[in-house]
């Protein structure tokens, strides 16, 4: 399984979001590949800032998380508007901005859950927002 | 761990241990089990009862973080008497607690107390000589007033007691004894020489102790450095402490010094402009905490840190006795860097980190619980409003960092003021300071003389309170797993303070 397709899956949530010929399109322009890749960085690095970089008590509440999570989510919504746009419009590809704007929230909230994954990933080490959110019990 | 007896006698007494054990709570170490002995006859005094509560509260709290490398908060041990028996397996009758109860004057008048009307008529006639009509008058049961005379009779009860024989059965060869008194005043001025001179004979009810004949011994004798309100119906007259202060030091010159009986002896004095309420004794009787009294519990944790080879005794003379006095760079108003080195050292860290401790616990533990940092609630950390609610917390930690702003603002709003730190002391209606407050938003601007430690290059660098709690996440990382969370509070307030101070101003 290529980058394209391991996106692909995930970008069609298995299936559920699947929109036919645009979808086709963006994995036969090896889209969902580029903009998973660069998705799935840009919520690593806010991740990162918010634990790591900016690391600070004044900055460390679930709501200042809240905060990062909807940067992220606004960023990968314009990815996802964007790119294809661009790219297609080069291609004299033409489709209805509906679509580009339920990709971009599909990819706004596929993103979302990168971000979560980043956060469950480090959200344990050591830093002045440790153990921030906890979104589901205990310490979860 | 060898055993450093203090006999606090008379108000002053209470007063200095008082300030020791703020000493203590702050970290500063004397490497020996303090045992507080107060000898006061004013049961109801109030400054020995908030020293006795105060020296609980102690108690409690060392016990609970005992053994725990990572904090230096109360890490000192203070035992009573009775402990210290126990401990020995001894099962004698003394007093549990760190007051000598004196028998026989409660309600009683000093002529009852020598049995004055049993006299033939010559005795009485001797008698008569030496006291005054007000002196036989007198009521015990709040002390002796600025009576010597009264005291050095009365006292001598506590040498024939079943208390100084529990005490000079625990006594060991590497212990020490250190006796605080003042000089002009009642109970001090009897039960210093009194005490000394049983110590040195070696002889408790009949047994000869060869290690109290030679014990290592040190004293501070605290010169006059108050007055009190004139009162033609109050025994007590600031008219007299320097006439009565100038005779006890003859009568030192002779039995103290002269004959080489203390290894090592403190003065300690200031000009006396200070005015006190003339109260006899009491609960009323509370005066303000004042730097002598610091200073003076200073001269224990020297005493303490003298090494053996300067403290020689043989056969109950002191072979190299020393006499030490006290002095400050500046007058009037005292911070940090108005006193000598060998002092400043002594204490700076201590007293600041918990200064910085304290205001942490008074203004933003709930705040830092409500924000659930990393150092309340990760790392093993339950840091909740149950375990501020809890009696380690609420009653004795609490309890006791009361009395340490009380203390500090005290000694703040005294003359000579002790001012290391920017603080507005609190007082009630009856002018009683009840805490203090602090008015900057910057915490690092109140260690007066001592400028904040700034990183000018970067505009993102923590500051205050955030800075604070960043120290004490780092502090709560590093610090892993603890025996129990009372344990892991002080040790991360410990290490956090000891590195906010450091990076900030020492």
């Amino acid at each position: 399984m290529d980058l394209n397709e391991f996106y692909s899956i995930i970008f069609e949530w298995g299936g559920l979001t699947y929109r036919g010929v645009f979808s086709d399109d963006l994995f036969t322009e090896g889209l969902y590949a580029s903009i998973g890749l660069i998705t799935t960085i840009i919520s690593l690095f806010l991740v990162i800032a918010f634990y790591f970089i900016i690391n600070r008590p004044s900055f460390s509440r679930w709501q200042h998380w809240l905060i990062m999570l909807l940067i992220n989510f606004v960023i990968a919504f314009l990815i996802g508007l964007i790119v294809p746009q661009n790219i297609f419009y080069g291609l004299g590809i033409d489709y209805d901005i509906m679509e580009y704007i339920t990709f971009g929230l599909i990819t706004a909230i596929t993103t979302t859950a990168f971000f979560i994954l980043w956060t469950y990933c480090f959200k344990w080490w050591k830093s002045h927002a440790k153990g921030t959110p906890k979104l589901f019990f205990g310490k979860f | 761990m060898a055993k450093l007896y203090i006999f606090g006698i008379g108000g002053t007494g209470a007063r200095v241990i008082k300030s020791l054990t703020m000493l203590l709570a702050s970290g500063v170490k004397t490497n020996f089990d303090i045992v507080p002995i107060l000898i006061d006859p004013d049961s109801a005094g109030g400054d020995l009862n908030r020293t006795i509560k105060l020296l609980r509260d102690y108690q409690n709290i060392h016990k609970t973080v005992d053994g725990y490398e990572q904090n230096n908060f109360f890490k000192n041990k203070i035992s009573t008497l009775s402990d210290i028996v126990t401990e020995q397996g001894g099962g004698a009758k003394v007093f549990d607690g760190f007051r000598f109860e004196l028998d026989g004057i409660q309600n009683d008048r000093f002529k009852d107390f020598i049995d004055f009307n049993s006299l033939d008529a010559n005795n009485k006639n001797l008698v008569k000589l030496l006291f005054s009509e007000k002196n036989l008058d007198a009521d015990l049961g709040v002390g002796f007033r600025g009576n010597p005379n009264i005291g050095s009779i009365v006292l001598n009860q506590f040498t024939k007691s079943e208390v100084f024989q529990s005490f000079a059965d625990s006594y060991e060869a590497d212990d020490r004894i250190f006796i605080v008194s003042s000089i002009f005043g009642g109970t001090g001025a009897a039960g210093f020489p009194l005490l000394l001179k049983n110590l040195r004979k070696g002889k408790v009810g009949g047994k000869n102790y060869e290690h109290l004949k030679n014990s290592r011994i040190g004293a501070i004798s605290v010169l006059p450095y108050f007055k009190v309100k004139q009162n033609d119906n109050s025994q007590i007259d600031s008219h007299g402490f320097i006439t009565k202060t100038k005779a006890a030091l003859h009568y030192y010159a002779r039995n103290i010094s002269g004959n080489n009986s203390i290894n090592s002896l403190y003065y300690i004095g200031d000009s006396a402009e200070n005015t006190y309420e003339n109260i006899e004794g009491g609960t009323n009787q509370k005066n303000d905490a004042h730097f002598i009294e610091l200073a003076s519990a200073l001269s224990i944790i020297d005493f303490a840190h003298t090494e053996d080879i300067y403290l020689e005794t043989k056969n109950g003379n002191a072979s190299n006795p020393t006499y030490k006095e006290f002095g400050t760079k500046a007058a009037r108003q005292l911070s940090f860097n108005d006193l000598f080195d060998g002092t400043k050292n002594s204490i700076i860290n201590n007293l600041t980190e918990y200064f910085y401790f304290n205001l942490f616990l008074k203004d933003k533990m709930t705040w830092a619980i409500d924000k659930n940092y990393p150092f309340v609630s990760e790392d093993g950390a339950k840091f909740d409003k149950n375990f501020i609610q809890q009696s380690f917390y609420k009653n004795f930690l609490s309890d006791f960092n009361k009395e340490f702003r009380i203390w500090l603002a005290e000694v703040f709003r005294n003359q000579i003021s002790f001012a290391p730190f920017a603080i507005n002391p609190i007082a009630n209606e009856k002018n009683e300071i009840t805490d203090f407050e602090i008015n900057t938003s910057n915490i690092f601007t109140l260690a007066r003389g001592i400028p904040e430690r700034k990183n000018k290059f970067n505009p993102f660098a923590k500051n205050n309170y955030e800075l604070f709690v960043s120290e004490l996440n780092v502090a709560s990382h590093k610090l892993g797993d603890a025996p129990n969370p009372q344990k892991r509070f002080m040790g991360v307030f410990s290490q956090g303070t000891k590195a906010l101070v450091n990076k900030k101003l020492l």
